[in-house]
């Protein structure tokens, strides 16, 4: 099927429209749709397309490497999506000015061996006009425009194309009726996608996110309290902390806090997020004021979309080695960050008796009512009241280690109590969640105000690697208690949590380890070549690579020009021939008239042996077998004589005329 | 694992074969452009390639429905030849009734062959051609084994046509290609009406049953005259069903009529005309009479040496035929069997047959053909040997026939460079016989040569 004229350049521009990338698209259009003024065409051979073919696969894995370095998601595919025509576009180029008009598939696929490629072809062949013409509107379609133009476009540029795709027994109007149902289908189709598609993403949204332990919202912490069953956790490795040499890493890495209890949720009350200035390195970061005697940690860590929350020790007052492009900290000490790739290392400068988070408030001090009962009665039990802050944590502390447990495996719920009364006055069992809550609620009531922080465990070390690795399942829940004008973290949550944690971990989970040990090391590879010279040489490396297979491609040598005329005629013709078959037809004219005529199938040295033979005693004959010869010479083996010396040629053809006008007179 | 392999490849290939039949070219793009629409879209925040992913899909849904709406009744006759020729586009009739009160417009048609597919034995003994050159993936899957099986299989292609308008209640002749690949039996079970939907992506079908094969004899090379040196010999007991008529003897001349001769020897024709009895006289037969020897020893069913081995044969046979010779032809299938041709002995059809449905032997040695060749030795003037390979047995057939005192051209095939220059040094040809050596895919050229 014939592309209509303007389709396919109409795809391009409506690509470049989409994605704004009209600088591009519009000289791929007018190349693509100038094919059909363009009077001359190449003679590519087979191996042409091969090598162009495979100079796309280089483009579209150069491509791939730095999307994927760039870009450390599974969200770099719609960046990769919408260069694709570019990448495409030298096949189609050559298609479009070549002599053939389809292009041998297997020559895409890289996999396919020189032997299977080179064997002759039969169904193999396509015309990728309408195969680009759909990967243009892929490509449009990832300018995410949100607006009516993509759809209109879309269904336009479809219908001319299955227009004249139609099949010619249907009347027309049958055809546009139908075209047009199926138009508002999909219309109405895509309406419900999106809206089934976002009431499928609110709901799992939040279930999703929590149980990833990667994505943390540092307004709002949803906790687990009160789901009954198995809590899931991933042994997934999101964190390697590598402290300074022999030194142990803090124990907790804090990543969000919060103030306001509610209904199994914790709520950072105005978080008053303030944007932080690097120094003029771009990468040093400036949280408090220096302090001495301070210790660093190197933390490695990956963002979601470019966008994350930083895992930090308490008292962390700079970060280093950390190229992002916009930092902001709430008064909580919570630190968002918004960078250029999802992979990120940084440099933490802490110092433990530092506290550089707003003091309290009276929401620190505030316990929900549903609580109030369960708190209260606990408290009562305890008899702590109007004891100093610094017994009071000692008495919490130790009633929590001798009371209750640790488990992931929530069992009872109580129809009358809240899952936080629950667990203080009946299973009391349940994971840190649960005894951070209650902690705070406690001290809260006892006057102390307190916050609930969220974060990691460090302490796991993993000999493979040398440093430290924090998990998924190691995610974490404490208290921050105010005591003495600073606050100071508080785990009553049973030390035994990690070997419970650690036992309902797969033993399979060295495989995983290993296969995240090298994607770190390839990161880390590409992030250290990535700021080096050695990528912008590698990148200039690439750029000669391909500008050489360019030029061993367009070789003269290899391509013939052919221009629209001479294209019926393939072989390599030249305008001196139809002088010279004049020349010789001027004889076979004579002969003609002497009534010996040549059958269109008889070629002139059969003819002129058969004539020898019939009649053997006309002289002129004998004369006319050289001639034959000469003119055979001449008239076919052109590419030798042509090749070999043009004056021989010429003096060849010279002496022809020659004969051929002694032959004319003498008979 | 290979079972596994192959078994995914008879589902693949199903699967291709109902997608050849439903898919148009243009359905083809449309559905991958669905799958891939399918994939990026996941996101419906991210870009918005969903919005192609339902236009397509309700595209493709009005095509699929549209297709159920296909009322059409048909009959056909195929009107095929006995054999088709390797190499040679056979083209046929078919006359097509409509059945239908209207006018069908733009239809397609199609053969439907026999499931070419191979069977699990057949998939694991038979490998590509050269497939020790193919790379690690394409050896250890397979493809091209299964592409070649099926391919051989199938015996032939045949590509769609596009119908011409059929009248209401009328039949309407039109001429269908095949284009036989392979020596065999094509065996064809029915044809298949298509119309495509008015996107023109989905296709609605009806198939009839009309069974039916046809034999695809082995391709023929052309083969220069060939003299083998060597005399008449007599035939004892003479050539039943050869030139002459009676206890298959030679006609010499007619005389008269003595005591005691078989009256099945009078001449009728000649007593009527000269009014006294005449009788015809006969001398034994002597003839020239050549073997061809064909080797069939194969480890495998199908293979590309004894394919062409089959086709020299036959190209030689064929040229036999024309000369005032005897030819037996002698190869091991299940037994060792022996014909012969000329001289009005069966006809050049009945020995293409043969060699059309001749398979390899993989269950005997090369000794089980000696016995046949030794009964016939002989009333033999020359023999021509086509051999697979060049060993020890097939060297002691050789030297026997030499010393036997028959001159024997022996044609040896060879698909690898480095024995064909090693066995092109040990050969030596003398008076009696002389050896040729042929390449495989140079074979003409070097049968032009002898």
């Amino acid at each position: 099927m014939k592309m209509p004229m303007f389709l396919l350049g109409t795809a391009v521009i409506f690509w470049g429209w989409q994605t704004k990338l009209w600088i591009v698209a519009l000289p791929i259009a007018i190349v693509l749709e100038a094919a059909r003024w363009f009077s001359s065409r190449w003679d590519f051979s087979d191996n042409d397309f091969r090598r162009i073919a495979n100079l796309c696969l280089i483009i579209l894995c150069g491509l791939l490497i730095y999307l994927l370095i760039v870009n450390r998601s599974i969200y770099f595919i719609y960046n990769l999506l919408k260069w694709l025509p570019l990448v495409f576009f030298p096949l189609l180029l050559i298609q479009a000015y070549s002599v053939k008009e389809n292009v041998d598939i297997r020559s895409l696929f890289f996999f396919l061996d020189n032997k299977t490629k080179k064997e002759p072809h039969n169904g193999f062949t396509a015309n990728l006009n309408y195969p680009y013409f759909a990967l243009c509107l892929l490509s449009a379609s990832t300018g995410n425009t949100r607006d009516i133009s993509f759809y209109a476009g879309m269904f336009l540029m479809s219908a001319v194309a299955l227009f004249y795709g139609r099949t010619k027994r249907f009347s027309l109007i049958t055809w546009c009726s139908l075209l047009l149902i199926a138009g508002s289908m999909g219309f109405i189709g895509q309406i419900g996608l999106h809206q089934l598609h976002s009431a499928v993403s609110n709901y799992m949204g939040e279930l999703l996110s929590n149980s990833s332990g990667q994505e943390t919202d540092f307004l709002k912490k949803q906790t687990k309290m009160g789901e009954i069953g198995l809590l899931k956790q991933s042994n997934e490795i999101i964190l390697r902390v590598t402290p300074e040499a022999k030194q142990t890493p803090p124990r907790l890495l804090r990543e969000a806090t919060y103030n306001k209890y509610t209904s199994s949720t914790w709520i950072a009350l105005n978080p008053n997020f303030a944007v932080l200035q690097p120094e003029s390195n771009g990468k040093t970061w400036h949280l408090g004021s220096k302090t001495e005697n301070s210790s660093m940690i190197n933390i490695f860590a990956t963002l979601q979309k470019n966008q994350g929350l930083l895992r930090l020790a308490d008292g962390t007052f700079q970060i280093n080695e950390l190229p992002v492009i916009k930092m902001e900290k709430n008064k909580y000490g919570t630190v968002k960050v918004e960078g250029k790739v999802d992979f990120i290392a940084y440099q933490a400068y802490f110092n433990n008796t530092l506290s550089l988070d707003s003091p309290p408030t009276k929401d620190d001090l505030e316990i929900p009512k549903s609580e109030l009962f369960a708190i209260n009665k606990i408290i009562s039990q305890l008899d702590i009241k109007g004891k100093s802050p610094s017994q009071i944590l000692e008495l919490v502390d130790r009633f929590f280690q001798k009371n209750f447990s640790y488990s992931l495996n929530q069992t009872a719920k109580s129809n009358h109590l809240t899952p936080l009364s629950t667990f203080l006055l009946e299973t009391r069992s349940g994971h840190c969640e649960y005894f951070a809550t209650s902690t705070a609620l406690m001290l809260r009531s006892l006057g102390i105000p307190a916050r609930y922080a969220v974060g990691y465990s460090v302490h796991e070390f993993s000999p493979l690697e040398s440093q430290y690795i924090v998990r998924s399942r190691h995610a974490h829940a404490w208290t921050l208690a105010y005591i003495a004008g600073k606050w100071q973290a508080f785990d009553t949550t049973p030390a035994d949590w990690i070997s419970v944690e650690d036992n309902a971990a797969s033993q399979l989970s060295f495989i995983s380890d290993l296969w995240s040990l090298l994607t770190f090391k390839f990161s880390l590879l590409l992030r250290q070549g990535a700021g080096s010279y050695g990528w912008k040489y590698g990148g200039g490396l690439v750029l000669v690579l391909i500008i050489f297979l360019g030029w061993k491609f367009s070789s003269p040598k290899k391509i013939r020009r052919l221009t629209k005329t001479s294209k019926t005629f393939k072989s390599s013709q030249n305008n001196n021939i139809p002088d010279l078959v004049s020349e010789f037809y001027l004889i076979e004219d004579k002969l003609k008239k002497l009534g010996f005529i040549r059958p269109p199938s008889e070629p002139l040295k059969s003819w002129i042996k058969r004539l020898k033979n019939e009649q053997p005693e006309l002289a002129f004959i004998d004369d006319l077998e050289s001639l034959v010869e000469l003119y055979y010479h001449i008239r076919f083996d052109r590419e030798n004589s042509v090749s070999i010396q043009q004056s021989n040629n010429d003096a060849e053809k010279t002496r022809f005329k020659s004969f051929i006008q002694s032959w004319l007179k003498k008979y | 694992m290979t079972y596994i392999i192959y078994q995914l490849f008879r589902f693949i290939s199903s699967l291709e074969y109902s997608a050849k039949k439903r898919l148009t070219p243009n359905g083809l793009i449309v559905l991958i452009s669905l799958i891939f629409s399918g994939i990026f879209g996941l996101d419906t925040n991210e870009s918005m390639t969903y919005q192609i992913f339902t236009f397509l899909l309700s595209t493709l849904t009005i095509s699929i429905i549209y297709s159920r709406f296909f009322r059409f009744h048909y009959n056909a006759v195929r009107i095929l030849p006995r054999f088709a020729t390797v190499g040679i586009t056979l083209k046929y009739r078919i006359i097509v009734q409509n059945k239908t009160n209207q006018t069908q417009n733009s239809l397609k048609l199609w053969e439907n062959f026999a499931d070419p597919r191979p069977n699990f034995k057949e998939f694991i003994e038979t490998p590509a051609p050269s497939e020790e050159q193919r790379n690690f993936l394409d050896k250890h899957l397979g493809y091209y084994r299964w592409l070649r099986l099926t391919s051989r299989k199938q015996c032939a292609t045949a590509k769609a046509i596009n119908l011409p308008s059929l009248a209401p209640h009328s039949k309407t002749e039109i001429v269908l290609e095949i284009k036989p690949t392979h020596r065999g039996v094509i065996r064809l079970t029915g044809l298949t009406v298509a119309r495509s939907d008015p996107f023109g992506l989905w296709n609605a079908y009806k198939t009839i049953s009309l069974p039916q094969s046809l034999l695809i004899l082995p391709k023929l090379y052309h083969v220069p005259p060939i003299q083998l040196p060597g005399s008449r010999r007599y035939q004892s007991g003479g050539i039943a069903l050869a030139s002459s008529v009676g206890d298959s003897e030679e006609f010499r001349s007619l005389r008269e009529y003595r005591p005691g001769d078989p009256l099945r020897k009078i001449h009728w024709k000649s007593w009527a005309k000269v009014g006294k009895p005449i009788v015809k006289e006969e001398q034994d037969e002597f003839f020239v009479r050549h073997a061809l020897i064909l080797d069939t020893f194969q480890t495998q069913k199908y293979s590309e040496i004894l394919e062409e081995a089959i086709s020299i044969a036959a190209s030689l046979a064929g040229e036999f035929q024309t000369q005032e010779s005897l030819l037996d032809l002698m190869f091991v299938a299940q037994e060792a069997y022996c014909f012969t041709f000329g001289r009005g002995l069966n006809s050049t059809d009945k020995m293409l047959e043969i060699l059309a449905s001749l398979g390899a032997c993989r269950d005997k040695d090369f000794e089980f053909i000696i016995p046949v060749v030794i009964e016939k030795v002989s009333l033999l003037s020359g023999c021509i040997c086509i051999f697979l390979c060049w060993d020890e047995p097939r060297k002691r057939l050789v030297n026997y026939l030499k010393s036997r005192g028959i001159s024997t051209l022996v044609l040896i095939l060879t698909n690898k460079e480095s024995q064909l220059k090693e066995l092109d040094s040990r050969l030596i040809n003398d008076e009696l016989t002389s050896f040729h050596l042929l390449k495989l895919g140079k074979i003409q050229e070097e049968l032009m040569k002898l």
